[in-house]
């Protein structure tokens, strides 16, 4: 299913977008661009809305002025079934998986399909036990989401997400909340299965050594802006005091240590009662 | 003044909420239509929400119509009219109790379980993940356990009243001696079929809609945390009871206005 | 539970529902599916003290039809009323007559007809001549106070 389009055009186009949430701003006139056929990763700080990048370029999220335009297309007037008929050419893999509870591991690798498609049953069955053995969790398909750990139920949400054969992986915080060998299997598999699928993946994550590992191209924001971009080695050596601050993980920097508060000694003597 | 200015914000927010109801509605209705090419769905829906309330609804039935038998005939017996025990059975039942009862004990059970389920498929991001494997969650989720909530509750009022009579004919007859043929004769003079019987099943097939709107409404926009769900169930039940009691007195007055 | 066992108990309960609707509606109300014709009868009374619409019209104690509308005559000022009386029982004499009666002591009022003896039938659309209005307990109780009012007179 993927598209036979010139592949130096991005896959998604991002273009002077703003958006804010009722409680805060967070982009103005952001624009950037998603390469065909690579990993891009999306680093930044907690709170700057990158998870909100995922849902605006999924068409999700409207923004409020600007546009995102997958493979040409223009997300924010599509109506609704049409997008719809786009999602399908997106796969998502969300931070708690996502699964759905009542049904076991190879019912929620199945659900995609057997939605969007009309395939029989055996061709879903093989579709299905294909996916789950790229994941290497085959032998997990009768178990329900409740008895998996979070690394196993992360792979299952990559298989799912890949059900459908995507020419878009998106995935959100793979990395967040995963022993180190499960953090290094999710890595393997999002760098393997892009090179060998040909799809374009887009990891938002913080964690910054899985993230610069796997990526072909780094974006990092702070305070609602692209802080820096470029390859994995270019982002590495940054001399912006954002960047550096969130690669270093010091702890007092751009971002400040101390929530806004006034003068302590004024504190301490009662001032401020 | 402030106290003033809180109560106007509550009020505020109360029709705002009201006003994100009335505009959900119409989608999830629209959205049932998808039942008619996967019933199965429905029929699912129709187990955890109708077969699973029997239960609750046949023990309560049985119980207040027990208690219809003593009330009713020591209130009867001093007019010496004790031998239409049935007939005032048969009225509190049918006319109001079997409505409005049901529907309490059905947005207490099935309608809270509703919001619950759907808030925390929400707040676990599985209606997301739907919407973007391009399923309408309002179609795959909302849309069938609210029909299943609109069919279930007439069936169940219409259960309970018949296990409630049953619990008034064995107070009646088997403990306090009235004759078994007059306790069912007596309904047959003064219980119409229109006034009575359709009207209990109309307002059982009103309160079921209610309830099941105000379940799923609830549900759905839930807030997306453990704290936020369990409000959300809360309010159900709360709203879903005020609206039970509310409608069944403007029904009430509108049906049984005339003689 | 396997798919089987829920559309089975998913289909008993809606037939118990639905069963039960029914039945309310038979057993309990006064619904008769077989849709029986009337025909009817006008009446004119006096005073039809607490008579209502649906209320039973006997013959011989056997409820034989309902009354079916309560009017006023605008010309003499009396109550007009209309009984629907079940087709079967066409064989009512023309000099029937109809008297609004009380079941019971404290119970609902009703209209019991006595046939006569005349040879043709009432028909639909035909009037009963001879009426009995109800007795309204205020006048019982006046005419006793005046009857022991003369008593203690003599």
């Amino acid at each position: 299913m993927a598209q036979h389009i010139d592949p130096s055009t991005p896959l998604v186009d991002v273009a002077h977008l703003d958006f804010r949430y009722p409680e805060r701003a967070l982009y103005q006139d952001l624009s950037l661009r998603i390469s065909r056929g690579k990993v891009t990763v999306i680093m930044g700080p907690s709170g700057c809305g990158k998870s909100t990048l995922l849902g605006l370029m999924a068409g999700r999220l409207r923004p409020l002025a600007g546009d995102v335009c997958f493979d040409g297309v223009a997300l924010s007037d599509l109506p609704r079934k049409a997008l719809y008929r786009l999602r399908r050419r997106m796969g998502m893999m969300f931070q708690n998986s996502a699964l759905l509870s009542d049904l076991d591991v190879f019912e929620n690798v199945a659900f995609p399909i057997r939605e969007n498609t009309g395939l029989p049953e055996s061709l879903v069955r093989n579709l299905v036990l294909l996916k789950l053995h790229m994941v290497g969790l085959r032998g997990a398909a009768r178990l329900l989401p409740a008895a998996l750990s979070g690394g196993m139920a992360r792979r299952v949400a990559l298989a799912r997400a890949l059900a459908l054969d995507p020419d878009l992986v998106m995935y959100d915080e793979p990395f967040t909340g995963l022993d180190p060998i499960s953090k290094g299997v999710i890595a393997q598999l999002i760098r393997e299965l892009n090179d060998v699928l040909g799809v374009t993946s887009v990891v938002v994550t913080q964690d910054v050594r899985e993230g610069l590992s796997i990526a072909d191209h780094v974006i990092v924001f702070a305070e609602g802006q692209i802080a820096e971009e470029g390859s994995a080695q270019q982002v590495a050596v940054s001399t912006q005091p954002q960047v550096r601050q969130f690669l270093d993980a010091k702890p007092d920097g751009p971002v400040p240590f101390h929530y806004p508060a006034p003068d302590y000694q004024d504190d301490l003597l009662g001032k401020y009662q | 003044m402030n106290w003033l200015r809180q109560l106007g914000g509550g009020v505020i927010t109360v029709v705002q909420h009201l006003g994100r109801a009335g505009v959900f509605l119409p989608g999830v209705m629209a959205a049932t239509s998808i039942l008619w090419r996967r019933p199965g769905l429905l029929i699912q829906q129709l187990y955890s929400v109708g077969v699973m309330t029997v239960l609750i609804v046949v023990v309560a039935g049985l119980f207040v119509g027990m208690m219809l038998g003593f009330q009713g005939y020591y209130t009867l017996v001093d007019f010496g009219a004790e031998s239409s025990l049935g007939l005032a059975v048969a009225l509190f039942l049918t006319r109001e109790l079997g409505p409005v009862l049901t529907a309490l004990l059905f947005a207490g059970r099935a309608g809270s379980a509703l919001t619950a389920e759907i808030g925390l498929m929400k707040a676990t991001q599985q209606l997301e993940a739907m919407e973007m494997m391009a399923v309408d969650p309002l179609g795959r989720v909302i849309a069938p356990r609210f029909l299943a909530g609109c069919i279930s509750m007439p069936l169940l009022a219409a259960l309970f009243s018949v296990v409630g009579l049953a619990g008034g004919y064995l107070v009646g007859v088997g403990v306090l001696d009235i004759d078994g043929g007059s306790y069912w004769a007596s309904m047959q003079t003064g219980v119409d079929v229109y006034d009575d019987i359709l009207g209990g099943i109309i307002k059982s097939l009103v309160f079921g809609f209610v309830v099941a709107w105000i379940a799923v409404f609830e549900g759905y926009h839930a807030e997306s945390s453990t704290a936020g769900v369990s409000r959300a169930t809360t309010r159900t039940v709360v709203t879903a009871a005020l609206a039970i009691l509310g409608l069944d007195y403007a029904m009430t007055a509108i049906m049984f206005d005339e003689v | 539970m396997t798919r089987k066992a829920i559309e089975t108990t998913v289909g008993l309960f809606l037939l118990i529902g639905v069963a039960a609707m029914i039945w309310l509606a038979l057993k309990v109300g006064n619904w008769s599916p077989a849709t029986t014709h009337d025909y009817e009868v006008t009446a004119r009374f006096n005073n039809i003290g607490g008579l209502t619409v649906k209320a039973p019209v006997t013959l011989a104690g056997v409820t034989i039809g309902r009354v079916a509308s309560i009017g006023i005559d605008a010309d003499d000022y009396s109550a007009r009323i209309t009984l629907q009386i079940d087709q079967a029982h066409d064989n009512l004499p023309t000099d029937t007559s109809a008297a609004i009666l009380t079941s019971g002591l404290l119970g609902a009022q009703y209209v019991g007809l006595d046939p006569g003896a005349e040879e043709t039938y009432l028909e639909d659309g035909d009037r009963i001549e001879i009426t009995q209005s109800a007795v309204v307990l205020e006048h019982l109780i006046g005419q006793i106070l005046i009857r022991t009012a003369e008593e203690l007179d003599r």
